[in-house]
């Protein structure tokens, strides 16, 4: 879901024009795409594959949603976490995982806006790297946006 | 929902008229639903068979199990919606994630969908609801809200 808790609504106005071919494209849904994981242990490096994108259609991400709970489900935790995207082997975006500091404090699930699309091709893999100061928490990363096809 | 999002949606389908759509809320409500659930409880609602639905945003309330008091703590649920009058789900989140698609912490929750959703006249719209352990069984009233196209 895409309740704006942080940043202002992405406007897609200036997306549409520079996508145009996307635009175009008259079947355009909803959708949201995801993964969930145990957090790596604490100061350590995690990275899995969020998702890959579908074989006909074009993703356009528009919000990030991070969610995460104690590993027996017994309710949602705030840990401290740094995140990094990477998109079809392109930084997408870097939330200080490489400073080694804590960047993100995940006291809101979010979602965000992104300050701009993410374009995730057909076939194209999205990774997310994280990195928490605590081990086994559950967490979500979940990507919402809208699937185009051609 | 953005209103970029939805001038998108009405450019790209010409064959409903903007100006006549008027603004509609369906409700549906899970029975009560304890904690944990793992296989998914499924609730739906169908809509009007003469009238196509634009669904723009969703919200969502706890209640007591004897409709007493709205806020009881539901602690972390997964949510997965289907768009039945279509082939393909609404929410479609691949690979290993279990389908959460918002934190419902806050009481009630309003969350945009990513891109407006189409639902046809007379078909299906339904949520599956899983929780894992620990906390009040809970019903959960969802208002689904959009356009009534004619």
């Amino acid at each position: 879901m895409s309740r704006p808790k942080n940043g202002a609504e992405i406007d897609l106005t200036q997306f549409w024009i520079d996508r145009k071919d996307l635009a175009a494209c008259p079947k355009k849904y909803g959708a949201w795409y995801g993964v969930e994981y145990l957090s790596p242990p604490a100061n350590s490096d995690r990275v899995r594959r969020v998702f890959r994108g579908d074989e006909d259609s074009t993703f356009c991400a528009t919000t990030l949603s991070i969610i995460q709970s104690a590993a027996d489900g017994s309710g949602y935790v705030a840990v401290p976490a740094s995140f990094q995207i990477q998109v079809g082997g392109l930084l997408a975006m870097n939330h200080g995982i490489d400073q080694g500091g804590i960047s993100l404090s995940i006291d809101a699930d979010g979602p965000w806006w992104l300050v701009y699309p993410i374009v995730v091709d057909a076939m194209q893999d999205v990774y997310v790297y994280m990195k928490s100061v605590a081990p086994n928490v559950n967490t979500q990363v979940i990507f919402g946006g809208i699937r185009v096809y051609p | 929902m953005s209103m970029t999002l939805l001038q998108q949606w009405w450019r790209d389908h010409p064959e409903y008229d903007a100006k006549n759509a008027q603004q509609k809320t369906y409700g549906l409500s899970v029975v009560p639903i304890a904690s944990p659930t793992v296989v998914p409880k499924l609730a739906t609602t169908k809509i009007d068979p003469e009238a196509d639905f634009l669904l723009t945003d969703i919200e969502m309330q706890f209640i007591t199990t004897d409709n007493a008091t709205y806020g009881p703590d539901p602690g972390p649920m997964n949510l997965k919606f289907q768009n039945f009058s279509q082939s393909r789900a609404l929410m479609n989140i691949p690979l290993d994630a279990i389908g959460v698609v918002m934190q419902a912490d806050s009481n009630p929750y309003i969350g945009q969908l990513p891109y407006p959703e189409l639902i046809k006249a007379g078909g299906l719209f339904g949520v599956y609801v899983t929780r894992p352990a620990g906390h009040d069984t809970v019903r959960i009233y969802f208002a689904l809200t959009g356009f009534e196209l004619w």
